[in-house]
């Protein structure tokens, strides 16, 4: 009460502010640091859970679709007879040559291939154990087709195997496909004559017009009809030539839609523990190795952003801090700039973990490629640094 | 109410009110261990914290363990202490308030032929209690830099302490001393340019340590001088040990970047002199000197900063009731004391001082017991050399019993 009744203040105020010890305010200060190592680092994509998916190959790139419908034996019942189906697709981008012819093949999938730990050499090898196949698809059911589109057609791709479309409408809405009836379809591009990478939309995207649909035409007991189905699932798996995207090993390398992700580490770093106000790291982009060489996109990059990523001990990103940076230009190179004092903060009480992981914005969208340059730049100002502002504290 | 209750629902309440009540200090108490307090008893505060050479029974001397020998009955003593700082400086002025526990004690006697007595106590030592707010602007981030500090915390004893009395006009005493506490700042940073992060900055210093105080009390002038008018005349002295205290810096960077450094933190030897003359038995006055060479310690190396030797001297005044008093007002005890204090703040290179005028009453509540309240009034430093000034008011509510207090006397 005496307290309160003083109107006492317990709030900080500037009295006494020049009474106090010159090293309580700190000296401002900041410091670069240099990288001293990196590495490119193949990493696991997960697509399943992007609106876009992507079929194709160019150059050594190369990515094949996995698409799966539900049918609900309810829409085409067994007394009737299905004659056609088809599948459209609405196209959203590309990589490599925009109007190249795509041609490509088409397999029944036998097996799930939901899980994420598919990748693209475990599905071209299409070997799995898992009864009763086996395998991922089924090469007996191989049907070759080719389409050409621009970035905003449609694609109708036909499905000429109307055994596969029945036994999709007879397996039920309910209980598991134990037989693996209705595993959907695989993809893949025929690699001696695609030129281009396409990328459509799945059916996570908002507009539903948008999403894969199916078009199953039957004649059932009151005549012709026309089963329409959207697609309930659909990833994509990719990979690169290593040899032909690493042809520098003084470049870190961040490939986006592979992905290949750039990994950087700072040895020498702050030796005493400070207050960080700003880290700031900024790389450089070597343009004449990065995408504008041979993506046929207006401009060079579909998004021009990269992430930093923090890194556990496995040199994996582990979630715990990242960072976007749009390019800038400086001296007419670009910069990626990345402020990261959490994550400088992190790496002042844990030096095994001062790396950090460079990854394209929007990895699972697009094939960007991002070629920096590393710590052995001939020129210093090219080398990946960071600088962080910083107080001494007693 | 039962009285007995009543009695100690008070005391409980004097112990427990200093946890309600926390606010804001002096910006001084940064330095050191903090603001030094000087307690000594609810009964000595209102004379200016003079007592050296006090011996009686009606409190427990908690600046000289010699001053218990008289104590005749068990006895304890409890208070709590209101702080108001109202403190200005170039920028301004502000008051700050602050309340806490201002110390509790227990004395038992032994043998009252010998004076021997034993005290157990529980004394703030010290306080640090601050926030103060900086913005200025910093050229690397091309904005104001914010800056808050707060600091809190402090030193306490526990002591063990013993009396003795020698041909009766000699009194020795020692109490052995653990102090403990904590000092603690806690930073924050924040600037105006948003690229900027807010961060913060916890540092917080663990002490612990022993001292022995020393004391001696000589009522025996008028005999060695043979001058019989100096009958009622003593003479005290006070030593503490020095010592190096163990110290535990551990600074917190950001909140997940902890440092922990190890050290030593010197207290220096204190020596203090008194006397007091009891004049009638009724008008007893009191002087003290006090010096600690903290001027001369070695640097203290978690957080060296610059201290100077102190000293103090005060003098004190007590009107004790005439025995036998016939009303309430007649039996109250009236105080009085003025100190100066050249404290250890040596800020800006300015000593900082501080003149202290102090009164109280002694209210009686039975039998050896009293309500004494205290009443402090300050100032200290001084606004030259961009320091700060401190007009400071204390106010102490302290309970001083014996056990005849919690006796129940069956009325005749």
């Amino acid at each position: 009460m005496l307290c309160l009744s003083s109107g006492c203040n317990d709030a900080p105020d500037p009295i006494g502010v020049s009474t106090q010890p010159k090293w309580d305010y700190g000296v401002i200060r900041d410091t670069t640091f240099y990288a001293t190592g990196h590495a490119s680092l193949p990493n696991r994509l997960i697509t399943s859970s992007t609106d876009r998916f992507m079929l194709g190959k160019y150059q050594t790139y190369q990515a094949w679709a996995c698409m799966k419908f539900s049918c609900p034996d309810s829409m085409v019942k067994y007394s009737a007879t299905i004659t056609s189906g088809y599948i459209i697709l609405k196209s959203v981008y590309h990589f490599g040559r925009p109007m190249s012819v795509l041609p490509f093949e088409m397999y029944r999938a036998r097996a799930s291939w939901a899980n994420d730990l598919l990748t693209y050499d475990s599905l071209q090898l299409n070997t799995i154990a898992q009864s009763p196949y086996n395998y991922y698809y089924d090469i007996s059911t191989q049907y070759s087709s080719t389409i050409q589109a621009g970035d905003t057609d449609w694609v109708r791709i036909d499905i000429p195997d109307i055994t596969m479309l029945r036994e999709w409408h007879s397996i039920g809405t309910t209980g598991s496909d134990t037989l693996h009836y209705n595993d959907g379809i695989i993809l893949s591009p025929d690699p001696s004559s695609s030129d281009v990478i396409r990328g459509f939309y799945s059916s996570l995207i908002s507009d539903t017009s948008y999403q894969p649909t199916l078009y199953v035409n039957y004649i059932g007991d009151y005549g012709p009809g026309t089963c329409i189905n959207k697609v309930s699932n659909s990833k994509y798996v990719s990979t690169v030539n290593h040899a032909s995207l690493i042809t520098d090993n003084n470049l870190i390398y961040v490939q986006n839609g592979i992905s290949y992700r750039g990994l950087i580490a700072f040895d020498s770093f702050l030796t005493t523990p400070v207050l960080i106000h700003r880290a700031v790291l900024q790389v450089t982009l070597n343009a004449s190795k990065s995408s504008p060489q041979f993506n046929f996109f207006p401009t060079p990059f579909l998004h021009d952003s990269l992430f930093a990523l923090s890194v556990g001990a496995d040199s994996l990103s582990d979630g715990a801090f990242s960072a976007l940076s749009p390019s800038s230009i400086d001296s007419g190179r670009i910069i990626y700039s990345f402020e990261l004092a959490g994550l400088a903060n992190r790496w002042s009480v844990n030096s095994s973990a001062r790396k950090v992981l460079l990854n394209g914005y929007i990895e699972k969208y697009c094939f960007d490629l991002f070629a920096i340059y590393g710590e052995a730049s001939d020129s210093i100002k090219f080398r990946p640094r960071i600088t962080i502002t910083y107080s001494i504290k007693r | 109410m039962n009285y007995f209750r009543m009695k100690a629902t008070l005391t409980v309440f004097i112990i427990l009110f200093p946890l309600i009540v926390y606010a804001g200090g002096s910006s001084y108490s940064r330095y050191g261990f903090g603001d030094i307090l000087r307690y000594g008893d609810s009964r000595i505060y209102a004379m200016g914290g003079t007592g050296i050479a006090l011996v009686d029974d009606g409190s427990i001397n908690l600046l000289n363990p010699a001053g218990m020998s008289r104590i005749g009955y068990t006895r304890f003593s409890a208070g709590f202490e209101y702080d108001s700082f109202s403190s200005k400086d170039n920028s301004g002025s502000s008051t700050y308030s602050m309340g806490g526990l201002q110390g509790l004690a227990f004395a038992f006697p032994i043998s009252r032929e010998n004076g021997i007595v034993m005290s157990i106590e529980a004394t703030p030592f010290s306080k640090v209690n601050y926030a103060i707010n900086s913005s200025n602007w910093d050229a690397l981030s091309e904005s104001i830099q914010h800056q808050n500090f707060y600091g809190s915390g402090g030193l306490s004893y526990l002591g063990l302490g013993l009396s003795g009395s020698l041909l009766n006009t000699l009194h020795l005493g020692g109490r052995l001393n653990y102090m403990y506490g904590r000092t603690r700042q806690y930073q924050t940073s924040s600037f105006d340019n948003g690229n900027y992060a807010s961060t913060t900055f916890d540092r917080t210093i663990y002490y612990s340590g022993f001292t022995f105080t020393f004391g001696a009390i000589y009522e025996g002038i008028d005999q060695l001088l043979d001058f019989p008018s100096l009958h009622n005349l003593s003479l005290g002295i006070t030593l503490r040990s020095a010592n190096s205290y163990d110290a535990k810096a551990e600074r917190i960077f950001a909140e997940n970047d902890t440092t922990n450094q190890k050290g030593t933190a010197d207290i220096p030897l204190s020596v203090g002199f008194g006397l007091s003359y009891l004049h009638q038995n009724r008008y007893r006055f009191l002087g003290d000197f006090l010096f600690e060479n903290w001027g001369n310690l070695k640097p203290f190396t978690l957080d060296p900063v610059t201290l100077r030797n102190s000293y103090r001297t005060s003098i004190g005044f007590e009107a004790i009731p005439e025995k036998g008093a016939d009303t309430f007002l007649k039996r109250i005890f009236y105080r009085a004391g003025f100190a100066y204090n050249s404290t250890y703040y040596k800020i800006n290179g300015v000593g900082i001082n501080e003149l202290l005028m102090s009164g109280g009453i002694g209210v009686p509540m039975g039998p050896e017991s009293w309500l004494n309240i205290g009443l402090q009034v300050g100032l200290r430093g001084t606004t030259d050399n961009n320091l700060q000034k401190d007009i400071i008011v204390r106010l102490s509510v302290a309970v001083s019993a014996s056990e005849l207090w919690f006796l129940k006397f069956d009325e005749e």
